[in-house]
């Protein structure tokens, strides 16, 4: 097997900078707005000179770089634009896997098009990323996932690493062992024997680290060999439906935001329909003229198409939350498509006031019907809803009232 | 509703690298396959009756959603439902 690996360092600042040229160059902090109690999302490398890291608080990383600009988290954002790269990366090669957020694998085992050669393909496909999308990836090529995805974290922006079948234990032996994809627990573990090289694991005995790590430890000293049997799995989009409303000068009264959530969910319910389906999540997504975001998801016990149920959840929201700002824009967002299920009324429940005079009208009517067109003309049906095939989901049988 | 074939009828599809329905033929009438608003796989073990199927839930240009499925034993592909 060969997998490339693209890695996008920073992938949340690439994007913010990439839609604002103004912060280039300037020590970036995603995550919120200094005096939030949140946590760092993102920072840019001059961010980290500073000494911000990520997951420390705001407040902290406030102290440790006052210069920094901090700008809200929008994951939404940032999911989208890397579902944008996957769905490049997926008209590249037939199998696209997305690693954590910020990285992609795809499957080089098919022939290149064209005659050209694996590194030349790779970089024709990180080029198209740059000119496209204006993000740039670090890129390898390895004959399996972990090799591949290891050489990515140390390859630098536009130059590709390939290793071959034969060089994989030499280019991983001074490779730091925090690498692997191990607990923390291990990697102190790992520091306090004095492992510090992913070669050093390497040359142990699998023997002695699966007594002392068991079964992780087996897979760590795999990997540190650079057996890696995983197979890619293929991602594949996930559908969603996506409304948004601009609000200009931004809305400061309740209704008038309950009016526009009415209209967008008028559309979205409609659309939901038009698909026949229903579904079991929706986010709204409220974007203030203060740069705060909002975001709060709601999953419906049972699956809905129904404006009115998706207005409800909206309404319950917009109570509870209180607005000190402006909205400047509200964004909702529906998906966990599933199909419409209904239950369909019993056949007598339109003669619940007279059920037996109903079952002999209907007894007289079959045996005229059978008198006339032989048996067999009037079946029940026995539906097994749990049957994984279709045609087998049901299944008639002789009529017996 | 729907229309569900009991006896699937057999289709000329043309289909993507991924296996992924492009148009199809229909009752002499090529359907192009506009969105794929749902795929599933079906595998039911040798003791039953082995099928190994992935079906597609698609809206075709004219409008029309249909189930097609794809006989990943064969290869072949199915028309299974017809949704009014």
């Amino acid at each position: 097997m060969r997998v490339a690996c693209f890695f996008f360092p920073h992938f949340a600042v690439q994007v913010e900078v990439r839609d604002n040229d103004s912060l280039t160059g300037r020590p970036i902090i995603i995550g919120g707005l200094p005096y939030e109690r949140k946590a760092v999302y993102d920072a840019s490398r001059e961010a980290s000179a500073c000494g911000v890291r990520l997951g420390i608080s705001l407040r902290e990383a406030y102290i440790l770089c006052p210069q920094g600009v901090f700008l809200p988290l929008d994951e939404e954002k940032y999911a989208n634009i890397f579902t944008t790269v996957l769905t490049l990366l997926a008209t590249q090669s037939p199998v696209v896997e997305v690693g954590t957020p910020d990285f992609a694998f795809i499957d080089l085992s098919y022939e290149c098009p064209g005659h050209i050669t694996e590194l030349q393909f790779v970089e024709g496909v990180r080029q198209t990323i740059e000119k496209r999308l204006q993000l740039h990836a670090c890129v390898s090529v390895a004959p399996n996932k972990f090799v591949a995805r290891a050489a990515s974290q140390v390859a630098r922006p536009g130059k590709i690493i390939a290793i071959t079948e034969k060089g994989v234990k030499d280019f991983l032996t001074d490779l730091p062992v925090c690498l692997l994809p191990a607990s923390s627990r291990i990697l102190e573990r790992l520091e306090l024997l004095g492992i510090y090289r992913i070669g050093q694991l390497a040359s142990l005995s699998l023997a002695a680290v699966s007594l002392e790590f068991g079964n992780e430890g087996k897979r760590l000293w795999e990997l540190s060999n650079g057996i890696d049997e995983s197979r890619l799995i293929p991602w594949s989009q996930v559908p969603m439906l996506k409304e948004q409303i601009y609000f200009e000068p931004g809305a400061e009264n309740i209704n008038q935001v309950l009016a526009a959530g009415d209209e967008l969910l008028t559309r979205l319910s409609q659309q939901l329909k038009e698909r026949w389906q229903c579904c079991l999540r929706l986010t709204i997504s409220m974007h203030f003229s203060n740069d705060h975001i909002a975001q709060r998801v709601f999953h419906f016990k049972e699956a809905t198409s129904s404006r009115e149920t998706m207005l409800r959840h909206l309404k319950q929201y917009l109570d509870s939350a209180r607005f000190t700002v402006p909205l400047s824009e509200m964004r909702l967002t529906l998906t966990d498509f599933c199909p419409e299920s209904g239950r369909q009324a019993t056949i007598s429940s339109g003669f619940s006031d007279q059920p037996l005079k109903y079952r002999e009208r209907l007894a007289s009517a079959i045996s005229w019907l059978r008198q006339k067109y032989g048996k067999g003309i009037v079946s029940r049906v026995l539906a097994k809803p749990s049957s994984a095939l279709p045609e087998d989901s049901f299944s008639f049988t002789e009529f017996d009232l | 509703m729907s229309k569900l074939f009991r006896e699937a009828i057999r289709l000329e599809v043309e289909e993507s690298a991924q296996h992924k329905p492009l148009t199809f033929l229909y009752k002499g009438r090529r359907e192009k396959a506009k969105e794929i608003l749902k795929r599933w796989r079906v595998d039911q073990g040798w003791w039953k009756r082995s099928v190994e199927r992935e079906y597609f839930q698609v809206k075709t240009a004219s409008g029309t959603v249909c189930e097609l499925y794809r006989n990943l034993l064969t290869g072949v592909w199915y028309l299974q439902r017809v949704y009014d």
